[in-house]
């Protein structure tokens, strides 16, 4: 009885002690004078978001950028927050998506709406990222077609959209309607496969985003939706109503912009980088000298710089979550081990926590602990919870029953017990269960760079972004070697912790 | 000693161990003898506190075995279980010595005891840095019952201890553990299967059956006055090959 309380009452301390280290972590991103802008996980959002940086970076203030956070509610969430000051949002996104409970119908009910929740909004930046029908120019030049009205001229048109644009009501049924479209010729197909297409002259019009990079790079014209038929997705500067005092000089600077990208010039520069590899700091810094005239002092990172870094991270992240892990799925084990209810709720309640998709463990964390490295050192140590814990219980539960016995009967108590003969006749199990736990954590950690946790998912996700099979294999090859360098340390450990009797049982059981 | 009174043990449904009396007086050497499954090892487990009693109480040397004195009372008693259960990942010398060390006594006493038992077992000294997987059968059991013995204690509990082992070598033991046994003049409870190691070792006999004490006494008395057909039974089933074996060799 007396071990099961020292158990808890350490345990409780370290749970404590794991709190607090995770919530100064969280309090330290928060300095005073320094601004954070954060991005989607897409290139355009990460282009606009370099530019917040290199605006913000001119006042002297020091600037940071959380780029790739996965998706919009992650970072309305994380301003709601004040872990990021400002980000690039589209207005559609807000009335359709975020605050689409609200039922907002005006311009100046969305102003009022954030207005409530500490929040401000610039004027549009310029172009306006909806559903767009288009045409290769020349073929629209010829034909004198400027908007989707026009295209009811030509009824042999064939047309190629997107499965998701042909099945929606608001996709194509609708326009359809709106338009009273024609066109019998009309092929649901993948979006490559339908620039490609009109390329070749096999369809004469496509479904696209407004500022696609390959509308810049096929040539194409966007054609006007003169009956307002799609939603407005004009982008606009998401920031906080604080920073107006914090920084005043700050929001001067992000209001530079608006109106100053156009459909036409936001493709070009999403083609720049897709197309060309130019990074978006690159990018943004060149717009911003043509438009503003602003000489930007910037830093691309070299590939070893930015190894370096990934590594810092995702060592960091790895180390302190299996860490902790370990003190205390150990404990844990030893416990479910001795008392057969209290083990089985440890066990199942370890075990629920693992069938938690990994990516769904990470957002769940977002709002306990914000974004960044705590909530996924958080994550983490969840999911490396289960294989030690599990293992500790079973190496425990498998010494035989004679051993245990004689131990009794010998008259050690039961803490002498488990320190002399149970802990080290479960030592291969237990070093088994770290040992998996921490390659799954390594895996896992590349999935901290969806909350901005950086670590060597940070060049998989931008690989991804922009299919580029270097970046992408610039944080997967460290991953696996990480991996199997875990693997093999813990196979040294084990070398060096395992009792010398097991070890001839070993050799003699071969 | 030790006064068993109205002792008795289930496990679910089936009786393991029927309300069952008891008493072994200090230098006496008590042998369970019986078919498997009849509860001799669940009465010594009982003894050594291992288990608790469904009803009944045991009594050692006055005092009544319960969850606050049973620690205490475990270091007067030596346990070989059946199984042997050496730990593995211990040396010989440290499974011998693990409850000593783990009571702090004398780094000199021990080593003296440890001498003590090696030349009492005959192991040879070089055994003592080995592993329980490194031993023969044999030097297991022997190994076993230094750790039982080296703590002094009272009474010796001994489950089987030669179970397992060819003919030479249990004859050997045999003969050794009954002069340790007489030497040492231990308080002895000792299960076999064997009637003729029971013969050979026992003041008493105590036979059982299904859980109930059939007949307690020398085995002379079990012999000639068999209180049931059963100790009959139980006695010529494992006389007769042999006595057909000797009639064969004639
Ligand atoms: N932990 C247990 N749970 C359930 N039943 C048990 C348990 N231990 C023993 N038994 C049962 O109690 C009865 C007595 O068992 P016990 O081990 O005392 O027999 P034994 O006389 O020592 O037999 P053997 O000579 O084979 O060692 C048996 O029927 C056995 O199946
Ligand atoms: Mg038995």
């Amino acid at each position: 009885m007396i071990t099961k309380q020292r158990i808890g009452v350490v345990l409780l301390g370290f749970f404590a002690l794991l709190i607090s280290t995770v919530s100064s972590i969280v309090a330290g991103t928060e300095k005073p004078l320094s601004i954070t802008v954060g991005s989607k996980a897409f290139t355009e959002s990460v282009i606009l978001g370099e530019m917040l940086k290199h605006l913000a970076g001119q006042t002297g203030i020091a600037t940071h950028h959380q780029r790739e956070l996965g998706g919009s509610r992650v970072l309305w969430n994380a301003l709601l927050s004040g872990e990021i000051d400002a980000y690039p949002e589209y207005n559609g996104t807000l009335l359709q998506e975020i605050l689409v409970k609200e039922n907002l119908k005006t311009e100046a009910e969305l102003k009022q709406a954030l207005t409530e929740r500490g929040l401000r909004m610039t004027t549009p930046l310029g172009f306006n990222n909806t559903y767009a029908l288009g045409m290769k120019a020349e073929l629209a030049e010829r034909f004198k077609i400027h908007t989707i009205s026009d295209l009811k001229n030509h009824p042999e048109f064939v047309l190629g959209f997107s499965n998701e644009f042909m099945d929606r009501a608001d996709g194509w049924p609708g326009l359809q309607q709106r338009y009273q479209l024609p066109q019998k010729k009309v092929r649901g197909l993948d979006h490559n496969l339908a620039y490609r297409g009109i390329n070749s002259g096999s369809l004469q019009a496509i479904d696209l985003y407004a500022t696609d990079a390959e509308i810049a790079y096929y040539k194409l014209r966007t054609l006007e939706d003169d009956l307002n038929y799609f939603p407005v997705y004009n982008a606009v500067i998401l920031y906080r109503a604080d920073l107006e005092q914090r920084a005043p000089e700050v929001v001067v600077m992000f209001n530079q912009l608006a109106g100053s990208i156009d459909a036409l010039t936001m493709s070009k520069m999403n083609f720049q980088v897709k197309q060309n590899n130019e990074p978006e700091s690159t990018v943004a810094a060149g717009f911003l000298q043509q438009t503003l005239n602003m000489d930007v002092d910037y830093q691309v990172q070299t590939v070893w710089q930015r190894f370096v870094k990934h590594s810092g991270e995702h060592l960091l992240l790895v180390g302190i979550s299996l860490s902790a892990a370990i003190i205390f799925a150990v404990p844990l084990g030893i416990l479910a081990a001795h008392n057969e209810r209290l083990g089985s709720i440890v066990l199942s309640v370890a075990g629920i926590v693992q069938t938690i998709p990994a990516l769904a463990l990470f957002v769940f964390m977002i709002p306990l602990l914000g974004i960044g490295g705590p909530p996924a050192i958080m994550a983490l140590f969840l999911y490396s919870l289960l294989p030690i814990i599990r293992n500790t219980y079973a190496g425990i539960k498998d010494i035989p029953p004679a051993i245990i016995e004689s131990a009794q009967a010998l008259g050690l108590p039961s803490r002498a017990r488990l320190r002399i003969v149970e802990l080290p006749l479960a030592t291969r199990a237990i070093l088994a269960g770290i040992k998996t736990s921490a390659v799954i954590n390594v895996g896992t950690a590349s999935l901290s760079a969806l909350i901005g946790a950086g670590g060597y998912g940070q060049p998989i996700l931008t690989g991804i972004r922009l299919d580029n099979i270097g970046l992408i294999l610039e944080g997967a090859i460290p991953a696996a070697v990480l991996a199997l360098l875990v693997q093999a340390l813990f196979e040294l450990i084990e070398r060096g912790l395992l009792p010398k009797g097991l070890r001839i049982k070993a050799l003699g059981a071969r | 000693m030790l006064v068993i009174s109205q002792i008795s043990k289930r496990y679910g449904d089936s009786p393991a161990l029927a309300s069952t009396d008891l008493q072994v007086s200090t230098g006496e050497t008590l042998v369970l003898i019986g078919p498997s499954g009849c509860g001799k090892s669940t009465l010594l487990r009982l003894i050594a506190g291992l288990i608790q009693p469904d009803a009944g109480s045991i009594t050692f040397e006055g005092s009544q075995l319960s969850s606050e004195n049973i620690f205490q009372i475990r270091q007067r008693m030596g346990y070989v279980i059946q199984e042997g259960g050496l730990f593995p990942h211990l040396s010989v010398r440290d499974n011998v010595t693990v409850m000593a060390r783990y009571l702090r006594r004398d780094a000199r006493w021990i080593d003296s005891r440890l001498n003590e038992l090696t030349q009492l077992v005959q192991l040879p000294a070089e055994m003592l840095k080995r592993f329980p997987a490194e031993l023969s059968g044999g030097q297991r059991q022997r190994v076993s019952l230094m750790r039982a013995l080296m703590l002094e204690p009272d009474l010796l509990l001994l489950d089987e201890p030669l179970g397992a082992l060819d003919p030479m070598i249990r004859y050997e033991l045999q003969q050794e553990l009954k002069a340790i046994f007489s030497q040492l003049c231990k308080t002895v409870i000792m299960v076999t299967h064997d009637i003729a190691e029971a013969a050979f070792f026992g003041q008493t006999l105590v036979l059982m059956r299904d859980g109930h004490i059939i007949q307690a006494g020398p085995f002379k008395e079990l012999a000639q006055t068999p209180a049931e057909p059963f100790v009959e039974r139980f006695i010529s089933a494992q006389r007769e090959p042999m006595a057909q074996l000797i009639e064969a060799l004639k």
